[in-house]
């Protein structure tokens, strides 16, 4: 996979450190992490488990707030942003996929996806036929009025990443995509993060603890205790 | 716009996907609003009865009552009640000729005993009220149709008859009783057994329709043809119809409640020995008429025909359908307020699980909530999501509370009707259905505010670790916003119900908010770090951002605790010794606020406990004298005693709190504190408004408002209490050991099987052998059960021994406990059955085997299933307000229940020896004539069986003055308004009390005095008096040698009224176990002067009751007095019970309405936690343990919440009731008064309900297979 970037920083983060309290037990999650991520990368982290993945992609995601550093995603900073302006930017500029999907179980497929567009506040798409489209790029066209339950694994995460995608932003965050799938589903999904990523230029970081996987993607960053320790060479 | 169609799609598929938790939640609110919908039905139903037809109720348009007051037109009976007199009947009729209008009179107080003839022979008597009308007029506005002969009005029973008829009727039965003196009496055949009576009436017996009651009294079992004597008097009345017993109520005639009734005609009083002078006048005016108007025009006409001081226009007592529409709106409305209030406090109950529900609903969609917010949705939005799905839960709740309360109303009418003495008509009543749905949303809305709240707070990052998710924490000015919330709302509602009934200034309304949101502030930030313990490594710091401000406190503190001789800061930085200083004077600021939480605390207990102690100390004997109800009363009646007492209370419970408590003192603290931080806060700004804003149209308002609000903040303060006591008792509940909860198993076991063995015993010994089978077949099990446990042990020793080589150990013997278990529990049947056959050695043996099998349960069921105990404990401690708010909706239910069956049943029995064992006798004989009395005790002289008997003269007087100092009028009724049934119109002053003039003190019984001395018979014609102690003589200060100034009311006017001066000599002690009758206030014979007239004439007379023959001769010997009727005490006390009963229907249904609520929040509680414990229950069920264990858990856990409930419940009726009993006059009768029977029964239910309510959802919980629950969690 190829990175083709034009240089703009989609994701920037500066000294990054994140620190959680558990009784009086301090635990140093993530450690003065320094990322650069570009436009239409498509970029891999790795680490074992409790190397801080989880708490990283939250920090910037925006779904959690740092003890110390910086955050800019797509130059905005959003370090000290209130609750109601971060769900704002997650809504326009983040998509997530989760490890276990996190579908809303009573609703179709088609208005799973739909749902971001919906709780915009200046909608660009109309959300039906938006979220028709992605499904359809994502070859779920036959399966818009399932329920979750209905679908399998790999079509419930190919639903996430078109939810994902409904806004067209511009960073999309995977974690442990593939983490809950079998072998023949997780080709699925990786091919249709790739098909998505060529096909919409969105920057793409997926954060596993799988080396082989995360060297499927264009640039390939370790994480250690808390800290990216280097790159490793992508496949 | 589409949000919201998106929320409400949203909230309705999830409600339809989570079926169950939905059917609970709307159960909770439609339990509340049924009570709310069936009650106020029944309200508007009773409303109807008292507000409809009027006139119809009235008998008229106009009903005027002979009374006191107007001596011009009304006169005394020959019994001493008020009539019209001729000349005051002569002028009515004139004036209603002229006026146009109808007149109409009749005689509705005649009480007289009613004997069915038979074969000629009279029985015994039993007392009606004979209701003399004038048939061709009664009632107005309506027609009385009789169910026998069917559909004939009762004015065709009756016929015209001409004058000459009526003299006959009067005169001849005189002739012939004349004649029999000259001549043989002709009676037909020889021999008739008629030979009683005169010719002339056996022919012409007067015609009488009768109550359909009667046909049905035992005694009586009249039908029509039948034949009997009223009164004493020897008319022969024939049944010539039946009405039913609906034609009367408390509206029409009041004493028809009491008294079953019959109807003759008003011309008939001369043949009972009366003038045919009604007592009181109906008119009727035609249709258009004022009514007004018309009233006002008689009151012109009395004016200027009897001119005199007397104001008719006050003193005529009368009652016209403007008046009567005007009062019966005012009770219609206070009774529909009363009603609604006891509604909605079971749709509060029904509060408490709508909060649960919300917060299972929230804290189970965690994960959804956290992916909502990664979507882009805001938290703003997210509580409005989940407000919606509250609403609509609020919306098909009360549609569903709607429908089922309609259905009640239905049923729950004859409630009502007992209640009320009415028979009401069934309808629907859409305001009652709009209120239900109003109030049922309202309350949905409002009790599920903060869980939503909540809900926006959930982090998004919870979305990357969803084995952590967790509901969020409250935050504290979320929940004290809330509470703001509630306050005002709820106090809003209950503002429009009491209107400003009670006046409360708005500086208490502030107060009291003030204080109320401190105490809550506090229980929050107890749990937060700030409420627990300082830790040993703790040093004062700020946040980092804060460093400049930090060292700008320090260094100054530094510099000053350098100058103090402390070693440890010697050669410290002095910002550091400034930390250091800082950090010790938190500590001792924080040791401080323990300390006076606790003291606060001790305080408040030790007054409460002063206040019981001053109302029990003489009731238990502790001392003559009350003692202070409180301290301030204590330190301004200069009582060192009870100051001191009250200080070493304050501090023995304070010091307790602090030391006994550590976990929890800090919650103490912090909600003193709280309290009055919030409190003081509250009062000032109460005051600063009070100074700026009195006047304004603001202040008006907030005094319109506040009383609702001060009464929610006081409903809100006692909840909170209770349910802090709650917690606390689920706390210390938690820390007990599983073998102590077996223990508490097999007590509630033990208990079970001898109440049931107690009641089946009653059934034959058949019945009690089958229990033994089934008690001796459980015994077996549970004793194989604790077996197999202990088989376990020699094999794994034997296993071991094997591994190490050596020789295994012989196996132990069996423990004697199985068999221990199964001999005991056949003992304890048949113990029980020796028992029932008598003799109190019998019963320590069988309260022996009791023991024993108690002793083996626990045993067999400690070492079997101490982990489950165990288990139980920890879930219950890990749950404590989820159980506590459980606790609180169950307890109120049957509180309610303990209390009204409880306080009924001890009233009753109170009543019942009152009555009987203490009253002298069993017979009470009431003249109306005084001239009657030496024929009274003739005629029981005459009579075999009567043992003794005692007469009184019972006296209505007005206590004026004591030692020459006016005693304060406890009404005046110059400014009354005239009319209302009962008053009589006339100027009245003093405190009214009854007064008796005992025949005889020969036979006066020997009473323990308090002080002074008893009546001797030497004090015959003294004017002294004996008074009983009671809180009259308490409040009024009554003691030994005060001089009492009477009136004695003496005729329709007040010059006939005789004053007298009589001397206390002494006060009978209220707890005096020998008591006569009537001797509240006993008077020597001969005292009052002959003019005086009593009330009544009384003899009370004990009467052999070994045989019924001998009461049936005494009583028909009485029947034959005219003017006296006789009823035997037990006749009256059922009658006094039945009102009881009837006071009591009411109070129980809402209390049954309450139990229903706190039925379904437990129900809806162990479903929810149920839900939330399937993953651990798959995962104890995966490692071994039995779905029938998982069960036996659930249903322990719940019994066990159940009992707490029903010990709790029960205590607050017990107490009130040991309050009531040592209060009476009977105090030792406690121990009997006390029904032990209901409370196991209300025990046993409440453990039922618990259980019952649970099984649902814990048998699902059950039998989940571990993988389903293993792979979805």
């Amino acid at each position: 996979m190829q990175n083709e970037t034009n240089g703009r920083v989609v994701l920037r983060a500066t000294n990054l450190t994140k620190d959680l309290y558990l009784g009086h037990v301090v635990v140093h999650a993530v450690r003065g992490v320094d990322l650069a991520i570009y436009e239409n990368e498509m970029v891999g982290i790795v680490g074992p488990s409790g190397s801080g993945k989880s708490t990283l992609l939250g920090l910037i995601g925006g779904l959690d707030t740092p003890t110390e550093g910086r955050i800019e995603i797509d130059g905005v900073d959003i370090t000290h942003m209130s609750e109601g302006r971060l769900a704002e930017v997650r809504n326009e500029k983040i998509g997530f996929v989760f490890q276990f999907f996190n579908l809303v179980p009573t609703l179709t497929a088609l208005e799973n996806v739909a749902l971001p567009i919906q709780f915009a506040r200046y909608p660009k798409f109309d959300p039906e036929q938006r979220a028709r489209e992605l499904l359809e790029l994502l070859g779920l066209a036959d399966r818009l009025n399932h329920r979750p339950m209905e679908l399998s694994g790999g079509q419930q995460q190919r639903v996430a990443i078109a939810r994902a995608l409904a806004n067209n932003p511009p960073l999309l965050l995977a974690d442990e995509p593939t983490g809950n799938l079998d072998s023949e589903a997780s080709e699925v999904v990786l091919q249709a993060l790739n098909d998505v990523w060529r096909e919409t230029g969105t920057t793409v970081v997926l954060v596993t603890h799988d080396l082989d996987l995360a060297r499927k993607m264009g640039r390939v960053l370790r994480l250690v205790d808390g800290r990216i320790l280097g790159e490793v060479e992508p496949v | 716009m589409k949000l919201l169609r998106f929320f409400i799609k949203h909230s309705l598929r999830d409600m339809w996907r989570n079926r169950a938790r939905t059917v609970f939640a709307l159960i909770c609110v439609a339990t509340g609003v049924t009570a709310v919908v069936a009650l106020r039905s029944m309200a508007f139903m009773v409303g109807d009865e008292l507000t409809t037809d009027l006139a119809e109720m009235n008998r008229g348009d106009i009903r005027l009552y002979a009374s006191r007051g107007t001596p011009e037109i009304v006169t005394l009976s020959r019994e001493g009640d008020p009539i019209f007199s001729a000349e005051g009947e002569r002028a009515i009729r004139e004036w209603a000729a002229e006026e146009g209008v109808t007149f109409s009179g009749a005689r509705l107080n005649n009480i007289s005993s009613v004997r069915a003839i038979e074969n000629g022979t009279a029985g015994p008597p039993t007392l009606n009220l004979t209701l003399l009308i004038e048939p061709e007029h009664y009632p107005f506005y309506s027609e009385i149709i009789l169910s026998e002969p069917a559909g004939v009005p009762l004015r065709d029973v009756f016929p015209p008859g001409s004058e000459a008829e009526s003299v006959a009727s009067v005169l001849l039965p005189r002739l012939g009783a004349l004649s029999s003196v000259v001549m043989p009496r002709w009676n037909g055949a020889a021999g008739s057994t008629w030979a009683t009576y005169p010719a002339y009436l056996i022919a012409h017996p007067r015609p009488v329709v009768i109550s359909s009651n009667l046909t049905r009294q035992s005694s009586l079992g009249l039908s029509l043809g039948d034949y009997v004597r009223l009164g004493a008097p020897d008319t022969i009345y024939e049944v010539r119809g039946i009405a039913p017993a609906t034609s009367e109520s408390i509206l029409t005639v009041p004493p028809t409640v009491f008294l079953d009734f019959l109807y003759a005609p008003l011309t008939d009083l001369p043949l009972l020995g009366d003038p045919v002078l009604p007592e009181q006048i109906f008119i009727q005016v035609p249709l258009g008429r004022d009514i007004a108007a018309a009233e006002a025009s008689l009151i012109r006409y009395l004016e200027r025909t009897f001119p005199s001081r007397t104001n008719f226009d006050l003193n005529l007592n009368r009652e016209s359908v403007p008046d009567l529409e005007e009062n019966n709106d005012e009770a219609a409305s206070v009774l529909d307020d009363m009603i609604l209030v006891m509604g909605l406090s079971s749709l509060l109950i029904g509060g408490i699980g709508i909060i649960n529900t919300m917060q299972v609903i929230v804290s189970r969609r965690t994960l959804e909530i956290a992916v909502l917010k990664t979507l882009g949705l805001k938290g703003s939005r997210i509580t409005g999501l989940f407000m919606v799905e509250a609403l609509l839960m609020g919306l098909l709740g009360s549609a569903l509370g709607v429908v089922i309360g309609v259905a009640l109303s239905y049923t729950i009418k004859s409630v009502g009707e007992e209640a009320f003495q009415l028979t009401l008509v069934w309808r629907l009543y859409p305001e009652a259905m709009l209120s239900g749905m109003f109030l049922g949303v309202v309350i949905t809305v409002l009790f599920g505010f903060l869980p939503t709240l909540i809900a926006g707070q959930v982090r998004p990052a919870v979305v990357l670790r969803p084995n952590e998710a967790q509901m969020p924490a409250a935050g504290l000015l979320q929940t004290l916003a809330t509470l703001i919330v509630m306050i005002v709302v709820l106090g809003l509602l209950v503002d429009t119900i009491v209107e400003g009934a009670i006046a409360i200034s708005p500086v208490y309304m502030i107060t009291g908010g003030g204080a109320l949101v401190g105490l809550f502030a506090g229980v929050i930030i107890a749990n937060t770090g700030l409420g627990q313990p300082i830790p040993a490594y703790y040093r004062f710091r700020l946040p980092r951002r804060f460093e400049r401000l930090q060292n700008a406190i320090t260094g100054p503190v530094g510099i000053l605790t350098g100058l103090l001789p402390v070693t440890a800061w010697r050669g410290m930085e002095r910002h550091l010794r400034g930390q250091a200083a800082i950090t010790l004077g938190l500590r001792g600021l924080r040791q401080l606020l323990l300390i006076y939480g606790s003291l606060a605390i001790g305080a408040a207990l030790a007054s409460l406990i002063l206040l019981i102690g001053s109302e029990v100390w003489i009731p238990l004997g502790l001392g003559e004298t009350k003692p202070a109800g409180h301290i301030v009363d204590a330190v301004e009646g200069g009582s060192a005693r009870w100051v001191i007492t009250w200080a070493a209370l304050t501090l023995a419970i304070g010091l307790a709190i602090r030391l006994l408590s550590r976990a929890l003192v800090g919650l103490v603290a912090m909600s003193t504190l709280g309290v009055t931080v919030g409190g003081l806060i509250g009062w000032l700004i109460g005051r600063a408004g009070a100074l700026v804003l009195d006047g304004t149209g603001t202040w008006t308002f907030l005094a319109e408002i506040s009383t609702g609000i001060v009464l929610v903040e006081a409903a809100l303060a006692a909840m909170a209490a209770v349910f802090v006591g709650y917690w606390l008792l689920v706390w210390l509940v938690g820390r007990m050991s599983g073998g102590a909860l077996m223990g508490l198993v097999s007590l509630v076991l033990v208990g079970l099987l001898a109440g049931a063995a107690q009641i089946v015993a009653g059934l034959g010994v058949g019945a009690l052998l089958a229990l033994g089978a089934v008690a001796l077949i459980g015994g077996l099990v549970i004793g194989r059960t604790a077996r197999s446990g202990e088989a376990a042990r020699p094999l794994a020793e034997q296993s071991r021994a094997e591994e190490a080589g050596g020789i295994p150990a012989a196996p132990t013997l069996r423990l004697p406990g199985t068999s221990l278990l199964m001999m005991s529990m056949a003992g304890l049947v048949g113990g029980l059955l020796l028992v029932d056959v008598g003799g109190e050695r019998l019963w320590w043996a069988g309260a022996g085997l009791a023991l024993l099998v108690f002793a083996g349960l626990w045993r067999a069921l400690r070492r079997r299933y101490k982990v489950d105990g165990r288990l139980v404990l920890r879930e219950m401690a890990s749950r404590r307000s989820r159980v506590a708010s459980t606790l609180l909706g169950l307890s109120v239910g049957l509180a309610g229940l303990s209390l009204v069956s409880l306080t009924t049943g001890a009233a009753t029995h109170l009543l019942e020896t009152q009555m009987s064992g203490r009253i002298e006798g069993n017979l009470l004989v009431i003249a109306r004539v005084p001239d009657q009395v030496e024929t009274i005790e003739a005629a029981l002289a005459g009579s075999e069986g009567v043992e003794a008997y005692s007469s009184y003269r019972i006296y209505s007087a007005a206590l004026l003055a004591i030692n020459g100092e006016t005693v304060s009028p406890t009404f005046h009724s110059p400014e009354d308004e005239p009319g209302g049934m009962g008053g009589n119109g006339r100027a009245t002053q003093g405190f009214p009390l009854m007064l008796a003039q005992r025949g005889s003190l020969a036979d006066l019984p020997e009473y323990e005095m308090s002080a002074g001395r008893q009546l001797e018979p030497s004090d015959a014609g003294e004017h002294v008096i004996m008074l009983r102690e009671s809180f009259i003589t308490q409040e009024l200060g009554i003691e030994v040698g005060d001089r009492l100034m009477l009136l004695f009311e003496n005729g329709v006017s007040q010059a006939d009224d005789v004053m007298l001066r009589l001397t206390v000599i002494g006060l009978v002690d209220s707890q005096s176990a020998l008591t006569g009758y009537a001797d509240q206030f006993l008077v020597p014979p001969d005292t009052l002067p002959g003019t005086v007239k009593p009330m009544n004439m009384m003899t009370v007379a004990r009467v052999d009751e070994s045989d019924d023959a001998y009461m049936d001769g005494a009583l028909v010997a009485l029947s034959n007095i005219p003017g006296v009727f006789a009823i035997e005490l037990s006749a009256l006390t059922q009658l006094l019970e039945s009102l009881i009963n009837q006071f009591k229907a009411l109070p129980t249904l809402v209390a049954w309405l309450a139990l229903i609520s706190g039925t379904a929040i437990i129900a809806n509680t162990v479903a929810l936690a149920t839900q939330e414990r399937r993953r651990q229950i798959g995962v104890m069920k995966a490692v071994g343990l039995k779905g029938r264990r998982v069960l036996a858990m659930l249903m322990i856990e719940n019994g066990l919440i159940g009992l707490i409930a029903g010990l709790i419940g029960i205590a607050v009726g017990l107490l009130l009731t040991v309050v009531l009993v040592l209060a009476s006059p009977g105090p030792d009768q406690l121990m009997d008064a006390l029904e032990m029977e209901t409370m196991g029964w209300l025990l046993v239910m409440s453990i039922a309900v618990a259980i019952g309510a649970a099984t649902l959802s814990a048998w699902s919980a059950a039998a989940e297979k571990p993988m389903n629950v293993l792979r979805y969690e």
